[in-house]
């Protein structure tokens, strides 16, 4: 974690005996199951949005969840912070058990699962023109009485640099640019500092700089101890950064494992119904995921 | 941003000096509020003080203060005489103390009702609360019910006002967000309901009811008495209550309803209990003062411009400039066509209309308006 974060926990410990913090977040060991999804169903107006999903989640890990549109990343993802919208129909029922660091996702009160995981919503919504630094100091709210005024403002900062906001600290969120909000949102959910981050499509806003940039900030939270799940639609981006990949296909796991093992020609084509090559990069060897394109989109273009 | 809160520009050499924490923004905002509270809380102590001297029986604003230091045990300046101190504490001060109740429960209930909508177009009036909260005190009226004295009226106002609120927010919601052109819709069609359901009373109603029912329409506080400020006083009090509570959590409910459970914020709660706290403040407000429209539409409007969103300032300094300007609207009721009286509620309209269209313009200027 950062140095922030560090003196808070230390400062934490210290004085854990003398205040009142119930259900306050225990270190975690690298490698335990942080997430832990068995059997997962959930059918809506008779459609099967997600079907029998078995998904394990471990400290240390950053997996990316890929799949066509309509495959129920965004809906594993709900699934897993406990955002599924709307009942079940008639004759329709969910099934399954998720589990958040050993306990089951419905005994966790809201307070208690805020100090533990963030959650990055797909679209930015903002009710009222609040400005950014309001807005990532949000991100602290779950931590008040816990954390003092100055460790919080330590990491809103922190986390407004980490993306590359803080020169927006003072403008209004609905004066920002697409990518700017995007970063906002991503710079809240990380002064949240929890050790489970749930990010859906953290990129889809951002240009290069900023797609590497984010997925980089996920890539070290996981490598120092943190749990990252991250819907993403760019296969190059998954396999250069995750961990370990899910492949979402019809509300079913199609494989889950390292990019290398799963990114694989005839599994994407299968899946995403179009054919693709796989190539290992020239220099690092991470698989290069190339969609096959009819002659006239790739023929040279006469010189000039 | 406004010019008290600059801050160097937009990738600028100079390194935001190590204060805290503090940005030069986040200290303009905080003095700004400081500033605005202090305001206004000096405003409406001053304003009360000449409104209760201004009138057919005119007493110095000197004596008003010396006369209410001396009330509080403290004997400074010239007392006004016998007469005056009868007007003043049986007619002007109730009159007074009551606009202030009133204008602080609009005010601060048009800041809930527009942060538990994450919308800024909710206000009682305008969604048609105030217009349900009125049948339920003219139902009273109308048939004499006088089962529980003075409370009859709150408590018949409350249950319809606590009634419509929720119709309207589980009819005008959908998907976890409440659209502005749905919004405006139901109320509009709430307030022809309960349009329709007042004028079939008034038109079964004896005189005496029906002037007593053009009171609640039109809205007033003439009829002050301290009673009447003791009937309301609980009401504001437990309304206002909720603010320490939940200001910070209107706050992360901006972000939309999923972004504030995931913040720890026990969302259906919060809901029950604002949506109660709002009805009770709306309700009282319109059992002793009748449809006073647009105070808590213009109110925190206003607020948010001068420090931004915020609840942990916005929901205090619009009870407290909800006051201010019910009191300033009932001194000018009172006095520009003087010996008569302007109703209440004209006045307030006849304010806030201009300004709803002052913001209908400057959103469409801005962001091509509602959608």
């Amino acid at each position: 974690m950062t140095t922030g974060s560090l003196l808070r926990r230390r400062f934490a410990s210290a004085v854990a005996p003398l205040t009142r913090a119930p259900g306050r977040p225990e270190p975690i060991e690298p490698g335990t199951p942080v997430v832990r999804a068995e059997g997962v169903t959930i059918r809506r107006g008779g459609r099967t949005l997600l079907d029998g999903v078995d998904l394990t989640v471990r400290s240390g890990e950053l997996l990316a969840l890929v799949g066509p549109n309509g495959a129920g990343k965004s809906t594993l993802l709900r699934a897993v912070s406990g955002d599924v919208t709307g009942a079940p129909g008639k004759g329709e029922r969910d099934s399954g058990t998720v589990r958040l660091f050993d306990r089951p996702l419905g005994e966790w009160t809201p307070p208690e699962l805020a100090l533990r995981r963030a959650v990055l919503p797909q679209e930015a919504t903002v009710g009222f023109p609040f400005s950014v630094h309001e807005l990532v100091g949000m991100g602290r709210a779950p931590w008040t009485g816990s954390s003092t005024p100055d460790q919080d403002a330590a990491l809103v900062r922190e986390a407004m640099a980490r993306v590359g906001v803080e020169h927006l600290a003072d403008r209004r969120f609905p004066t920002l640019s697409g990518g700017e909000r995007a970063r906002v949102m991503l710079a809240r959910v990380l002064a949240q500092d929890t050790s489970l981050l749930l990010l859906d499509e953290p990129t889809a806003a951002l240009d290069i700089r900023h797609q590497e940039l984010v997925l980089g900030i996920a890539r070290t939270l996981a490598s120092h101890g943190g749990a990252v799940i991250v819907v993403l639609h760019d296969l190059g981006l998954a396999a250069a950064y995750a961990h370990r990949v899910a492949v979402l296909s019809g509300g079913r796991v199609a494989a889950q494992g390292t990019p290398a093992d799963v990114f694989t020609a005839s599994l994407l084509s299968a899946v995403y119904r179009h054919e693709v090559e796989v190539l290992p990069h020239p220099r690092t060897g991470v698989p290069l995921v190339v969609p096959l394109r009819s002659p006239g989109c790739t023929r040279k273009r006469p010189q000039e | 941003m406004t010019a008290l809160s600059q801050r160097p520009t937009a990738g600028a050499d100079e390194a935001p000096a190590d204060d805290g924490g503090v940005t030069p923004g986040t200290l303009g905002r905080r003095l700004r509020a400081t500033v605005l509270i202090t305001v206004l809380s000096v405003g409406l102590v001053v304003v009360s003080v000449i409104a209760a001297g201004v009138g057919a029986y005119p007493i110095p604003a000197g004596q008003v203060a010396a006369s209410l230091l001396d009330a509080a045990g403290l004997r400074i300046g010239a007392l006004p005489d016998q007469i005056a101190r009868t007007v003043l504490w049986d007619v002007r001060l109730p009159r007074v103390v009551l606009a202030v109740m009133v204008g602080a429960a609009l005010g601060s209930a048009g800041a809930m009702m527009q942060g538990i909508f994450g919308n800024p177009l909710a206000e009682p009036g305008v969604i048609g609360v105030s217009s349900g909260a009125a049948v339920g005190a003219i139902v009273v009226i109308f048939t004499g019910l006088t089962v529980l004295g003075h409370w009859t009226i709150i408590a018949s106002a409350f249950v319809f006002g606590l009634l419509t609120t929720l119709f309207v927010y589980v009819f005008a919601r959908s998907g976890g967000r409440t659209e502005v052109v749905t919004l405006l819709l139901t109320g509009i069609a709430v307030n022809a309901i309960a349009g329709a359901a007042i004028g079939l009373m008034t038109n079964f109603s004896q005189d005496a009811e029906i002037q007593t029912i053009t009171f609640w329409q039109l809205g007033s506080v003439s009829t002050a008495t301290w009673s009447k400020v003791a009937a309301i006083a609980p009401c504001l009090l437990l309304g206002l209550s909720v603010i320490p509570f939940y200001a910070r959590k209107l706050d992360l409910l901006s972000l939309g309803e999923g972004p504030a459970r995931h913040l720890g914020v026990d969302v259906e709660r919060m809901r029950l209990v604002i949506i109660t706290a709002m009805a009770l403040l709306t309700s009282a407000a319109v059992a002793f003062a009748g449809i006073v429209a647009f105070v808590g539409l213009v109110v925190p409007h206003i607020i948010r411009m001068v420090t931004g969103p915020g609840h942990r300032v916005l929901l205090p300094a619009s009870a407290l400039g909800g006051g201010l300007l019910l009191l300033t609207a009932d001194l000018l009721a009172r006095t520009a066509a003087a010996p008569a009286e302007i109703p209440l509620g004209v006045v307030t309209a006849a304010l806030g209309g201009p300004f709803f269209f002052y913001l209908l313009h400057r959103t469409r200027a801005k962001q091509g308006g509602w959608s």
